[in-house]
């Protein structure tokens, strides 16, 4: 009966800042998942097709030499990504590339064709939009191959014309490897291997759920808060002279953290359902994950309490702990991003371990493939808020 | 010079609390220097780049070459993993491919022979035309002269070292192509928007600090008692002002210069435009935790509370993330928190190397944010006053 009273009491003290609380524990979560979900839309699961675009084609020298690369251009494969547009000059080219009317632009100049056939160093220019990104680097490469190949006719040219010192032969062979230089320079290395889409997530519920277990860790903190506070303020000592023991008080305390995190999280999973049309899977298996999010919650505050005794050492400490742990478990980005170490990182986060709970429900996975992770979760919540019960006991 | 005297005295105070100097001034400094330390040579334009997995399995030296060649490019970004790291990333769409260098690369490609290389991708989407070429190009650029010499040799019966002739003459690379990004002006390379955006955001959670600063004071009353005292209600008060203004510019100058000395990490040419600029943002700072103030009764719920304002403004605010890749709603309700406004001068500033005068209107904008803030928040220091 004490330990029920002791609860009340918990919740009429959390309800005194309600108006605060909804906002930190509702609202902020809710405006954070709609975000993030927002922005990271298009950034995670991207589309992988390039989409078509346009490039500016200046040929000022209109010869054997440049017309090729146009027609490389036109071949079925690039055709589809890139579009070509002739200009005649390079008038105003900087101001389109600036504003992004093209992506690239390949200028030929004067001259081009006549500095190959004379030995003399020729080059064709490649500008590029600020925003031409991995586009701009399809047409660079394009254009280095183009300048590769005649590079090497112009080799080979030279090489047969030393060594035969005949004009005539150099043609006549010469025009025989064409052909070979061509199919050489256009071979590929590479063997593709096509992987199957694994289930993803879309970007809401990745960002709902991990922004509801940040925020429930804050319940963590305002409730250890409240109870250190009762010993700070010498109110615990009267407590415990009306005859209630340490352990109810203890236990009343906890019982209160974990409702208030039932209450919390089914409000925002409705809120978050309702609002912003998050879905977090089978609601059957939804009810005994909540529990163990509510008693992990509980149990961490158990943990709080009996280490620290000052509230604004613990409260400094604790929100940067929060922090770090949910920036690392993919609060405010996906942690699939991470890759090597950073990747084993979010394992050691509370936060990990509950989404992964909640991300199991929302790809559908059978129960039994979270029994595992629910069963640990118990019994390390149990020796907890065991630890904490017998330290109070046996404090002083 | 009353004035100073009591900002001294507040500043003794707030300085003699050590979580003041190990939360604001000392952690700022030392994540700033850590992210600085992981980003340094970044690319400033970074939102075209496309992700990919490398698997280099090669015994010699030509695999680290190939990823060194995609690593150069700002365009790409860059991973070494394991194959099945590999295999989760591209199933789940992380990267848009991993190439995988085989063991023999560095044999094939002095031995003459053709090397596979194979690549992971998903069954859709063709984004692998962007890395076949670049790959293709730097084996060919091994193979290309010992193939066609074999093939010329047979041609020219002749006894000459032909392959070091063709080699020869291809390395002079008499045809070549430059490539070249057009930009507007000449733009600060050193800069790094993470750091900055990183910078903006830790000036806004000093927020905290003042909540707690002006909650203890009300809880002690010391502001109180001290208009008891002969001294000018406006003096007490910009006592108080100037002290935090102080810790800011601490804050600013510890991020700043360590970043700088240690890092080499430009911040622009214009220091008056710095100055200027960081000290509207400590005033909107102040301002919004007089406001908050108003709002939180407890200094229980301060940190909580100021978290959860200054991450949803500092994420609305394009602090986080930059504004180019919101939604064009957001970029509109992005005007409407300080941090758009002070990343857009910021960037300005240190990335374009502008001056003062281009950032005004930005400074402006964040004044008024400022004077809005303290404004509305004025009756809650009305009321530690009246209390």
């Amino acid at each position: 009966m004490k330990t029920f009273n002791i609860f009340i009491n918990s919740l009429k003290l959390f309800l005194v800042n309600i108006r605060t609380y909804i906002f930190v524990f509702l609202i902020a979560p809710l405006v954070f998942s709609f975000m993030y979900g927002t922005i990271y839309k298009n950034i995670l699961n991207p589309n992988r097709t390039i989409e078509k675009f346009t490039v500016a084609y200046v040929d000022l020298d209109q010869s054997r030499e440049s017309k090729p690369l146009e027609s490389i251009f036109n071949e079925s494969k690039l055709n589809k990504i890139v579009s070509l547009e002739k200009l005649s000059s390079t008038k105003d080219l900087n101001d389109a590339l600036l504003h992004g009317t093209y992506t690239s632009a390949i200028i030929i100049p004067k001259n081009f064709s006549q500095n190959i056939e004379t030995n003399k160093r020729a080059s064709i220019k490649v500008l590029q939009s600020p925003s031409a990104g991995v586009n701009g680097e399809i047409i660079s490469d394009i254009v280095n191959s183009y300048c590769s190949y005649l590079n090497m006719n112009r080799s080979v040219y030279s090489v047969i014309m030393t060594s035969s010192k005949n004009q005539a032969l150099t043609e006549k062979i010469f025009t025989s490897m064409l052909p070979e230089i061509e199919t050489d320079l256009n071979r590929t290395y590479l063997t593709y291997t096509s992987l199957p889409k694994a289930k993803l997530l879309n970007s809401k519920q990745l960002f709902s759920s991990n922004m509801l277990i940040m925020c429930s860790l804050f319940i963590v903190l305002v409730q250890a808060i409240s109870i250190i506070k009762e010993s700070e303020f010498g109110t615990l000592n009267r407590i415990y002279s009306t005859a209630t023991s340490k352990l109810c008080f203890y236990f009343g305390k906890l019982l209160g953290t974990f409702v208030i995190s039932i209450v919390q999280i089914l409000c925002f999973l409705t809120v978050s359902t309702l609002f912003i049309g998050v879905n977090f899977g089978n609601y059957f298996t939804l009810i005994p994950i909540i529990l163990v999010h509510s008693l992990i919650i509980a149990a961490f505050t158990a943990v709080l309490i009996s280490i620290f005794k000052n509230t604004s050492l613990m409260s400094g400490l604790f929100s940067i702990i929060i922090f770090m742990m949910s920036s690392v478990s993919g609060a405010f980005y996906p942690a699939d991003f991470n890759a090597g170490f950073m990747k084993n990182v979010p394992h050691f986060t509370i936060n990990y371990w509950i989404n992964n709970l909640y991300s199991s429900n929302m790809f559908g996975d059978a129960f039994s493939s979270m029994l595992g992770v629910i069963c640990i979760a118990l019994v390390i919540c149990s020796l907890a808020i065991s630890f904490g019960a017998i330290k109070l006991k046996y404090e002083y | 010079m009353q004035v100073f005297k009591l900002t001294i005295l507040h500043l003794k105070r707030m300085i003699s609390n050590k979580s003041v100097i190990l939360l604001t001034l000392l952690m700022p400094m030392f994540v700033m220097c850590l992210v600085t330390f992981f980003t340094s040579g970044g690319n400033t334009n970074n939102s075209n780049t496309l992700y990919i997995d490398f698997v280099n399995n090669d015994k010699g030296q030509s695999g680290n070459k190939l990823i060194k060649e995609f690593i150069n490019s700002p365009n790409f970004t860059v991973y070494t993993v394991n194959q099945s790291d590999a295999e989760y990333r591209v199933e789940h769409n992380v990267v848009a491919e991993a190439i995988i260098i085989p063991e023999n690369f560095s044999d094939s490609l002095s031995n003459g022979t053709e090397p596979n290389i194979k690549i992971l991708k998903l069954n859709s989407g063709d984004s692998n035309i962007t890395t076949d070429g670049k790959i293709n190009s730097f084996i060919n650029e091994f193979l290309i002269s010992k193939q066609i010499s074999t093939n010329l040799k047979s041609k020219l019966s002749i006894s000459n070292n032909v392959t070091a002739e063709l080699s020869k003459e291809v390395s002079s690379n008499k045809v070549a192509f430059t490539s070249t990004t057009v930009t507007k002006n000449k733009t600060n390379s050193l800069g790094n928007q993470i750091s900055l955006n990183l910078c903006i955001s830790f000036m806004m959670f000093t927020v905290i600090f003042i909540v707690n600063e002006i909650l203890a004071r009300k809880d002690d009353k010391t502001l109180r008692r001290s208009l008891s005292t002969p001294n000018n209600k406006f003096v007490l008060l910009g006592s108080i002002v100037l002290a935090f203004l102080v810790v800011g510019w601490i804050q600013v100058l510890l991020m700043v210069g360590s970043t700088t000395l240690l890092f080499k990490l430009s911040w622009g040419s214009s220091m008056p435009a710095l100055f200027v600029l960081f000290t509207a943002l400590i005033l909107v700072v102040l301002g919004l935790g007089v406001l908050l103030c108003r709002i939180i009764k407890s200094a229980n719920n301060a940190p909580m509370v100021c978290q959860m304002v200054v991450q949803i403004s500092c994420l609305v605010g394009g602090s986080y993330m930059p504004l180019e890749y919101f939604p064009t709603a957001l970029k509109h309700v992005a005007y409407f928190m300080p941090q758009s406004w002070a990343v857009t001068a910021i960037t300005d500033v240190v990335l374009n190397n502008k001056g003062l005068i281009s950032i005004l209107p930005n400074v402006g904008v964040l004044l008024l944010f400022a004077v809005a803030f303290l404004t509305a928040g004025a009756s809650t220091i009305k009321g530690i006053i009246q209390e």
